[in-house]
């Protein structure tokens, strides 16, 4: 904790210098007028497909959108924030946020992995994967462990206990600009809280618009995660592996998303909403051990009322 | 006794029912809702009104702000207005009868602009959380 605290403080000071070239510079921020909360309650249902073997989907039922913009702290649904340059061009903030990738593990903490299997397949070239080569992500499940439980009518049984994962809290930059092409936000996040170490930096751009009593937006992106930060959630160490979990270095590797979001109004306070984000996994995280599908798809449907 | 108590109740509820106004004095504005990224939150936009009422009269729709009349009716019980208009923020429009300021009706439009003060919010998409 005492790390933490020194790494915060130490990111913080050594933005300080910005911080005041600006404030003596510019009151673009002070003269842009309203600052305050946003609330909104939207009801509904969705889920966000969990990529680990046999565990579950999350289900989104209620979902809290809230956001606090002082002059230059802001809160924005888990972001905490601190603007040092915010004009018409462009927005630099820096960011503090917990990074959410354990929120899958939340659902693996036990699994009971059943498989199918035909007798003999174990030769089929599937071997366990090590340090993030191409092929079948649960070839550690394929029944040719002799030690893996496989029967004569091809079922296995065998508790796997996926590793534990931890939160990880992440500092860094964003960029944000917009225009009528769109808008485009560019972030750099390091570990600060010595969980795994790594950095992830995202790229996102995007277009909303609105017709009639529709409003949408579109985007797609990229997110370069380090090997430490893949490798944290996603490789399996040597004290973790088990006979069907073999150990297993995550590179680094680069995810690809999308999302799509149609929001009807029904009154400026009222509105039904309907998003999709789909994500492309990196092979370095797809072929981990325990992850099962290279993709995360999120669906949500509710209804939004907006305080 | 319970009974005469609820015919009573009956009767006082009728009674009231009696004296309040029809419902039959209609107004309405297509469309109720518009939206815009503009920072004026103002709308330019074609507007369509309907009215109706239960007897014929001399009637007026008027806009609640300025108290202006947008346009007046002799000797009808129904009648249609369509103009471009400029909404903003929120409108009331009423429906009266000529030369008197009661409201027998009214409807409002509302503008939603998606354009906030603070170019933050806008610039902030990330979470797919703040989409839904």
């Amino acid at each position: 904790m005492i790390r933490f605290a020194t790494h915060l403080l130490l990111f913080l000071s050594l933005l300080s210098p910005l911080v005041t070239t600006h404030a003596a510079s510019n009151n673009d921020t002070a003269q842009a007028g309203q600052r305050n909360w946003q609330l909104g309650v939207s009801l509904g249902y969705g889920t966000r497909s969990n990529p680990l073997i046999d565990a579950d989907d999350l289900t989104l039922v209620a979902i809290i959108d809230a956001s606090w913009y002082g002059e230059r702290v802001f809160f924005d649904n888990g972001d905490l924030g601190f603007t040092f340059q915010d004009n018409p061009r462009y927005t630099l903030n820096g960011v503090l946020r917990v990074n959410t990738e354990r929120l899958f593990f939340e659902q693996a903490d036990s699994l009971l992995v059943s498989f199918t299997t035909s007798v003999g397949q174990g030769a089929s070239g599937d071997g366990p994967v090590q340090d993030g080569v191409d092929g079948n992500p649960n070839t550690g499940l394929d029944g040719s462990d002799p030690d893996g439980g496989s029967t004569d009518n091809g079922q296995d049984s065998e508790t796997i206990e996926i590793p534990k994962r931890r939160y990880a809290v992440e500092a860094g930059i964003e960029f944000l600009t917009d225009g009528r092409w769109g808008f485009l936000q560019t972030s750099v996040t390091q570990d600060i809280s010595n969980r795994h170490e790594g950095f992830e930096a995202n790229l996102t751009l995007g277009r909303s618009g609105h017709w009639r009593r529709m409003t949408w937006t579109v985007s797609a992106g990229l997110s370069y995660r380090s090997d430490n930060l893949n490798d944290y959630y996603y490789g399996v160490l040597s004290d973790e592996s088990q006979t069907n979990l073999p150990a297993y270095r995550a590179d680094d590797g680069t995810n690809y998303h999308a999302a799509a979001l149609l929001r009807y109004y029904l009154t400026r306070s009222l509105s039904l909403g309907l998003v999709v984000e789909y994500e492309r996994l990196s092979s370095a995280i797809a072929n981990s051990p325990f992850v099962a599908d290279d993709r995360v798809i999120t669906s949500y449907g509710g209804i939004k009322y907006t305080f | 006794m319970h009974w005469i108590h609820r015919i009573g109740f009956i009767g006082i509820v009728s009674v009231a029912a009696a004296a309040l106004p029809s419902h039959a004095n209609e107004l309405s504005v297509t469309p109720k809702l518009c939206i815009t990224d503009s920072p004026q939150k103002q709308c330019k936009l074609p507007l369509e009104f309907n009215w109706q009422t239960d007897n014929h009269g001399n009637y007026c729709l008027i806009q609640e702000a300025t108290r202006n009349a947008l346009q007046c009716w002799q000797q009808n019980r129904q009648g249609q207005w369509q103009s471009v208009y400029t909404v903003s923020d929120q409108e009331l429009f009423w429906l009266t009868e000529d030369g008197q300021s009661q409201p027998l009706a009214e409807t409002a439009i509302e503008v939603l602009s998606t354009y906030t003060e603070d170019r933050r919010r806008n610039r902030r998409r990330k979470h797919v959380w703040s989409l839904m």
